[in-house]
């Protein structure tokens, strides 16, 4: 595995480590103060967490943002999952970002306000609901593949009696251009 | 309701104005119509009426609470669990590349409304939301930083020292016992090594075994005082090792 945080690369910057977490100053500092929680297993986004990791992990993120309250004496924190690379995942590792925040740091993490029209947040509902309404495909496909299985078994089997027939044929075939370039071969 | 009154109100009592004018209570009790995408005995999901982008999605608990660290972890785990299926959902259904969760604690941080509000949204790649600026911090910074935090994380998850110290501990409870064992392996040594002066002190033996168990016990206490006082075996190293350098020298 080529991960910086299963390598423990930055063992300086850890601050705990369990079992199940790792909570570590940031690789990558955005703020002073930015602390990074990891899953001590690999995971590289948080659809392949398990629930269980999932709420230890932000559980841990609540006590943290408690303590950047008392002892850096923020104004408030962000705390921010990036899912993907498009995102603005930078470590290929699952990790939960918290930043401390001041009145005047001058960090624009906001989206600019604007209003949806009711008809397209209709339109993106139906989209997600239909979405949601509809079974994942991967379980479907395995269940056929199930179902099918023993009938393709026979049929695999006189196709291969038909295939080896054919390569027979062919072998023979070959034989003989192969003779026959060995003949041209040896004539000068 | 005017300013005066409000200038005058306990902040517990400004608090429950703020629970009973909350909108977002409001859309959970469906008191105010919105979409709700997924609903829970506990958790509710809605699409934001300003989205950062399109598929933008509210999951809030439906109890109220003002900031993330006042919920309890229960709470916290149901919740994070339909973010989880949320952020899975905008990924099946409105093919974008990636989604980021956000939360934010405090005006500072952004926050809009007084109730907790996990906001999760569709990334495409430069799309210019949310993005983290670098912070050069020099390494001496970072030692400062990770001292003032290490023991409040200390007291909170439990001490990361601590845990060396007991491992050291265990280290040193272990050593009286490889001594003992080491003892033992000696003395299951001796006879083999006795059949070498048996012809030799084959007589004595016979004659005197009593004192012969005396001198062997004599040798072992011997043995166990140089071992308790120090470490003679480290010594004896040190020891050969000048005598081989002086032959050198020599």
């Amino acid at each position: 595995m080529n991960c910086i945080i299963c390598d423990k690369k930055f063992e300086k910057n850890v601050l705990f480590e369990n079992d199940k977490i790792i909570i570590m100053l940031a690789v990558e500092p955005s703020v002073n103060g930015h602390i990074q929680i990891f899953s001590k297993e690999h995971y590289t986004i948080m659809e392949q967490v398990p629930d269980e990791t999932l709420s230890l992990i932000t559980s841990a993120a609540n006590k943290i943002s408690m303590i950047l309250f008392e002892i850096l004496k923020v104004h408030g924190t962000n705390i921010i999952i990036n899912n993907g690379v498009s995102a603005g995942q930078k470590i290929p590792h699952f990790s939960v970002d918290i930043l401390p925040r001041r009145t005047d740091d001058n960090l624009k993490l906001d989206w600019t306000l604007k209003q949806a029209t009711p008809e397209a947040l209709e339109s993106i509902h139906k989209i997600i609901e239909d979405g949601m309404n509809v079974p994942e495909p991967q379980i479907i496909e395995e269940k056929k593949e199930v179902i099918q299985y023993q009938p393709e078994e026979k049929r695999t089997l006189n196709t291969n009696k038909d295939e080896n027939n054919d390569n027979e044929d062919r072998y023979v075939e070959e034989k003989k251009t192969n003779f026959y370039h060995q003949i041209f071969d040896k004539i000068p | 309701m005017s300013e005066e009154d409000l200038k005058n109100m306990s902040p517990e009592e400004i608090a429950e104005l703020q629970k009973q004018n909350c909108i977002f209570c409001k859309i959970a009790n469906k008191e105010i119509p919105a979409k709700i995408v997924h609903e829970d005995a506990d958790t509710i999901c809605v699409l934001d009426i300003n989205p950062a982008s399109e598929g933008h999605i509210l999951v809030y608990p439906k109890k109220h609470y003002m900031i993330m660290p006042h919920m309890p972890d229960d709470v916290l785990a149901k919740v994070f669990k339909s973010v989880k299926l949320m952020s899975h959902t905008l990924l099946k259904t409105l093919q974008c590349n990636g989604t980021t969760v956000f939360v934010a604690n405090g005006v500072a941080a952004g926050q809009k409304a007084p109730h907790v509000l996990i906001h999760i949204f569709p990334r495409r790649e430069n799309d210019g939301l949310v993005q983290l600026p670098k912070y050069e911090m020099s390494d001496e910074q970072i030692e400062k930083l990770k001292k003032e935090l290490e023991n409040y994380t200390g007291q909170v998850f439990g001490r990361r020292k601590k845990l060396v110290k007991e491992a050291e501990f265990v280290e040193k409870k272990q050593e009286p016992a490889d001594v003992e064992g080491k003892e033992e392996k000696e003395e299951a040594k001796e006879p083999e090594i006795r059949p070498e002066h048996r012809e030799r002190h084959h007589e004595e033996e016979k004659t005197h075994p009593e004192q012969r168990k005396e001198k062997s016990h004599d040798k072992k206490q011997d043995e166990r005082s140089t071992k308790n006082s120090g470490k003679p075996e480290s010594k004896n190293g040190k020891v050969d090792l000048d005598d081989i350098a002086k032959l050198f020298g020599g």
